[in-house]
C-alpha cells in the first residue's frame, strides 16, 4: 500500500462542522423551545409527518431519484439531531450558556448513537432529538478524539430505535453516488447528494493531527452536518461527515467523511472500553528535509529518532535515539536511528507512519521498522503497546 | 444608473488558480498523537452488528450495487483520471508559487491548461495521478482564450490523450464531470450539469494601447459542478468522458465554489491547439469594433433603435478593418454572413469559430432605418 499524501499548508482552513451558537441573547427561547434548532435565527416550521401525496399527483421519478427517495425514507428514522449544551465564562457577561448542534445516527437497539467527538466535546449536557420529535438526554459512552468519533447513549425504548445499516468501505469507488443526511444550519433531516470525489485523503484536523483514509465528496456538507451519515445508494453507511475545506465556512463542494472501516475498528472499543487503544511506538521524531537538514552522508528522507520513552516499545526493541547538543541557536543531532520504512513501505513523513500504524495495527501486534544506523540498513520488530493516557 | 431601476449585483469573477502553498514545517518535535480528553467509561455491551467486520479485498471491478449512472461515473473516473494532471509552478530557486490542473491533450503527451495557471512560472512540474513527476515548459500560450500548451520532458506512457468532444453540440441540462485539484486535493471528481451556454469571459490580456476595454473569450460553458481554487485548467467532461471544456473561472463572493463555474469551450482549444504547438501563439481575426455587454430597452429608446436583436457598435478603432470598410459608431449589425446575431457574444463567437485574418465577412448593417450591406476584410488582432 503506497501512500500518496497530498497535504498542503493552504490559506483556507479545514473546518469542522459543529454548528456553534452563543445563545446569551436568545437563551430564554432555547429553554422554552427544545425542539427548535437553537442555532438558527430563521424560524423553521417542523412538520412531523410528511404530507401524503397521491400517486396521481406525484411526478414520475427516474431510477436514480427512486433510489434516493427510498434511502431517505428508510434511513431518516436512524438519524438524530444532537445538541451540545455547556456554560462558558465570559469576561463581560459572566456565565453564558453555549449551544452547538450536530448530527448522529443510531447504531443499535440499545440506544447507542454514533457522532463526531467534536459534536459532544466539552458538553455539560447532551440532548438527542429523534425524528418523531422525542427528546432524550444522552450519556457519553466513549470517545476517540484522534479519529473524531464518539458514542452517546439514550434510554429510549427499542421500539422507536431504528439501527442504521453499516456498509463496507473497502470497495468504494470514486464517482459512485453518495447521500448525506444531517442538520446543516440546524435544518433537521436535510438530504444532500453528490459523488465520491476521491478516496484515501489525509486531512489535517483543527487540532493539527493528520487523519488518514478519509472520503472526499461534493455532496453539500455544512456546519451542523457533523456526525451525520454519508450513505451509498443502498442506504448503507460509508462514512461519518466530519469536516469541509472551505474559505467561506459553508459548503464549496469539498467535504470529508471518516470511512466505515475506521468506524468498525473504533466503535466496538468505544462501546466496550470507552476509549480506543491506539498502537504506540514510544518515539519522538524529526522529519529529515522537512524539519531537519539531512546528514551529508545518509538518506535524504526519513524520521530521525530524537527521543524514546523509557520502557516503551521502541526502547524494549533497542531503537537508539540521537544525541542532541545545542550550538548557538540551532540543535545538532548526532547518531540516532533514521526510520526509512514500515513493513518495507518507504516513509518520509511522521503522519505516514502514524496513519499506517493506526489503520493496520492493534495494540500487541508486531511491526517491522527499517532504519539506517551508522550507515547500515537494519530492521527491527517492535511489539506495539497501548498509547498512554496523558 | 440610468432610471435607477436596476440593482447593481455585487459579485466577483474569480480566476481559480491562486492556490498559494505557504508556510514552512514547524520545528517542534511531535510524538505519535495522544488522545487528550478524559473519557467516561460506561458499562455497555458491544454491539454485535458492528463487530462483524466485512473484509472485502479491493478489486477494480464495478460492484453490482451501483445504479447504471453510478457505474458509468465510476468507470469514467477510472478511464479519465490517469490523463488529468496536477500542475505545480515555481519561481526562481524553486519557490512554490501555486498550483492548478491540466490534462494530456495529444499523442505526444502535451498538456493543456489555463494560461493564468502557468503565466508567472519559471519552472513547471507536472504531477501525474500515480505520483510520476515531470518537468514541463510552455510552448504555446494565448491569454485571450486563457489557454496554454505545455511540452513535457519524456511524458509517461500510461497517461493517454483525452478525447476532445464538440462544445457546439452541448446542451443546458446535460450532466458534466470535472476532475482536478481543488485546494490541492489531486484527482478530485465533482459532478453537475451545464447551467448555461454562450457566456463570455474577459481576456487575461491588458491592452494599454487600445482604449476599448478587453477582448472577450466567447462560448463559455457555465456549470454547477463544484469548481474551486486549484481546478483551473482541468477538464470538464461529458458523460462519455469526452472533454467539452476547460475549467477556468468561478463567480463567487467567497472565492470558492458557489455553484457558478465557467469552462472555456473545447472547440476553441481544437482551433488553437495546432497553432499554439507550431507557432506558440494564435492570430485571431480582428474587426476593430466595441459594443455594450447588453442592449437594454432604455438605451434602445434613447438611441431610437427598435430592434433588440443585434449588435450596437459603440466604438470603431480608427485604422482598423471595420473602419476601413466604412462601419461607424452607432451602426447596428443584424446579420453576419447571413446569420442572425442576437448579441455581441454571437458576433465574437462567429469570428473566433468560423473566420481567420484575411477572411471577407458580409454584414447587414441597420443605419438610419436602412439596411446596408458592408463587406469587411478581417485583420489580425493586435
Amino acid at each position: 500500500m503506497q501512500r500518496i499524501t497530498t497535504r498542503h499548508l493552504i490559506t483556507a482552513s479545514l473546518t469542522l462542522l459543529l454548528l456553534l451558537a452563543f445563545t446569551s441573547i436568545a437563551c430564554n427561547t432555547v429553554e422554552s423551545l427544545p425542539n427548535t434548532p437553537g442555532a438558527t435565527s430563521t424560524p423553521i416550521v417542523l412538520v412531523a409527518t410528511p404530507t401524503e401525496i397521491s400517486s396521481e399527483d406525484a411526478a414520475p421519478l427516474d431510477y436514480t431519484e427512486e433510489r434516493i427517495v427510498n434511502v431517505y425514507d428508510r434511513v431518516k428514522p436512524s438519524v438524530v439531531h444532537i445538541t451540545n449544551r455547556s456554560e462558558v465564562i465570559d469576561f463581560w457577561r459572566g456565565i453564558v450558556p453555549r449551544e452547538g448542534s450536530g448530527s448522529g445516527f443510531v447504531i443499535d437497539s440499545e440506544g447507542n448513537i454514533l457522532t463526531n467527538y467534536h459534536v459532544i466535546q466539552d458538553a455539560q449536557e447532551i440532548e438527542v432529538l429523534l425524528p418523531g420529535g422525542a427528546v432524550y438526554p444522552a450519556d457519553l459512552v466513549g470517545a476517540d478524539p484522534y479519529n473524531d468519533l464518539a458514542v452517546v447513549q439514550i434510554s429510549a425504548p427499542s421500539s422507536i430505535l431504528v439501527p442504521i445499516e453499516m456498509g463496507p468501505s473497502k470497495n468504494l469507488r470514486v464517482g459512485q453516488r453518495v447521500i448525506a443526511i444531517g442538520n446543516p444550519f440546524g435544518l433537521d433531516w436535510t438530504l444532500t447528494t453528490g459523488v465520491v470525489s476521491a478516496l484515501g485523503r489525509t486531512i489535517e484536523t483543527e487540532g493539527g493531527q493528520a487523519l488518514g483514509e478519509v472520503i472526499q465528496t461534493d455532496a453539500a456538507i455544512n456546519p451542523g452536518n457533523s456526525g451525520g451519515p454519508l450513505l451509498d445508494t443502498l442506504g448503507r453507511v460509508i462514512g461519518v461527515n466530519t469536516a469541509i475545506q472551505s474559505p467561506s465556512g459553508g459548503s464549496v463542494g469539498v467535504g470529508f467523511a471518516i470511512p466505515t472501516e475506521t468506524i468498525l475498528r473504533v466503535v466496538p472499543q468505544l462501546l466496550s472500553h470507552g476509549y480506543y487503544p491506539h498502537p504506540w511506538l514510544g518515539i519522538t521524531t524529526y522529519e529529515l528535509t522537512y524539519e531537519l537538514r539531512p546528514p551529508q552522508e545518509g538518506p535524504e528522507h526519513g524520521l530521525l529518532v530524537a527521543a524514546i520513552d523509557e520502557n516503551g516499545p521502541a526502547d524494549i526493541a533497542g531503537i537508539q535515539p540521537a544525541q542532541a547538543t545545542r550550538q548557538g541557536r540551532s540543535i545538532l543531532f548526532e547518531g540516532g536511528d533514521i526510520i526509512i520504512a514500515v513493513d518495507r513501505i518507504p516513509i518520509e513523513r511522521r503522519d505516514d507512519l502514524t496513519i499506517y500504524l493506526e489503520h493496520n495495527f492493534r495494540v500487541g501486534e508486531t511491526v517491522e521498522l527499517t532504519m539506517i544506523r551508522d550507515s547500515e540498513e537494519i530492521s527491527l520488530d517492535i511489539d506495539l503497546q497501548e498509547q498512554p493516557h496523558r | 444608473m440610468r432610471h435607477g431601476t436596476r440593482v447593481a449585483g455585487k459579485w466577483f469573477l474569480v480566476f481559480i488558480l491562486p492556490l498559494v502553498l505557504a508556510g514552512t514545517a514547524c520545528l517542534s518535535p511531535v510524538t505519535t498523537p495522544a488522545p487528550t480528553a478524559t473519557v467516561v467509561v460506561a458499562d455497555t455491551p458491544a454491539a454485535d452488528d458492528l463487530s462483524t467486520k466485512e473484509v472485502v479485498e479491493t478489486e477494480p471491478i464495478i460492484i453490482s450495487s451501483f445504479s447504471p449512472d453510478e457505474a458509468s461515473l465510476v468507470s469514467l473516473y477510472h478511464k479519465v483520471n490517469p490523463s488529468v494532471v496536477h500542475i505545480k509552478i515555481y519561481g526562481d530557486g524553486g519557490l512554490p508559487l501555486g498550483s492548478g490542473s491540466g490534462f494530456v491533450a495529444d499523442e505526444d503527451g502535451r498538456v493543456v491548461t489555463n494560461a493564468h495557471v502557468v503565466r508567472d512560472a519559471v519552472h513547471i512540474e507536472i504531477v501525474y495521478y500515480n505520483s510520476a513527476r515531470r518537468f514541463a515548459s510552455v510552448i504555446g500560450l494565448d491569454a485571450d482564450a486563457d489557454l496554454a500548451v505545455l511540452e513535457v520532458d519524456e511524458p509517461p506512457l500510461d497517461a493517454p490523450a483525452l478525447t476532445l468532444g464538440n462544445s457546439d453540440q452541448v446542451q443546458v441540462g446535460q450532466n458534466v464531470i470535472a476532475i482536478g485539484n481543488p485546494f490541492g486535493y489531486q484527482g478530485s471528481m465533482t459532478v453537475g450539469i451545464i447551467s448555461g451556454l454562450g457566456r463570455r469571459l474577459d481576456s487575461q490580456r491588458d491592452l494599454q494601447t487600445l482604449n476599448q476595454g478587453k477582448f472577450s473569450n466567447p462560448g463559455i460553458i457555465q456549470t454547477d459542478a463544484a469548481i474551486n481554487p486549484g481546478n483551473s485548467g482541468g477538464p470538464l467532461l461529458d458523460s462519455e468522458g469526452k472533454v467539452i471544456g476547460i475549467n477556468t473561472a468561478i463567480s463567487s463572493l467567497s472565492g470558492s465554489s458557489s455553484g457558478v463555474g465557467f469552462a472555456s469551450p473545447i472547440d476553441t482549444l481544437k482551433k488553437l491547439l495546432p497553432h499554439l504547438i507550431a507557432e506558440g501563439s494564435y492570430d485571431y481575426p480582428w474587426l476593430g469594433v466595441s459594443s455594450l455587454p447588453e442592449l437594454d430597452l432604455f438605451t434602445m429608446q434613447e438611441l431610437g433603435i427598435t430592434e433588440s436583436r443585434g449588435v450596437l457598435i459603440t466604438n470603431v478603432n480608427i485604422g482598423g478593418p471595420a473602419y476601413a470598410a466604412g462601419i461607424r459608431a452607432g451602426d447596428f449589425i443584424v446579420e453576419i454572413d447571413g446569420r442572425q446575431l442576437n448579441d455581441f457574444g454571437d458576433l465574437i463567437g462567429y469570428l473566433v469559430a468560423e473566420t481567420e485574418p484575411g477572411t471577407d465577412v458580409e454584414f447587414h448593417v441597420l443605419r438610419d432605418g436602412e439596411v446596408e450591406l458592408i463587406t469587411v476584410t478581417l485583420g489580425k488582432r493586435p
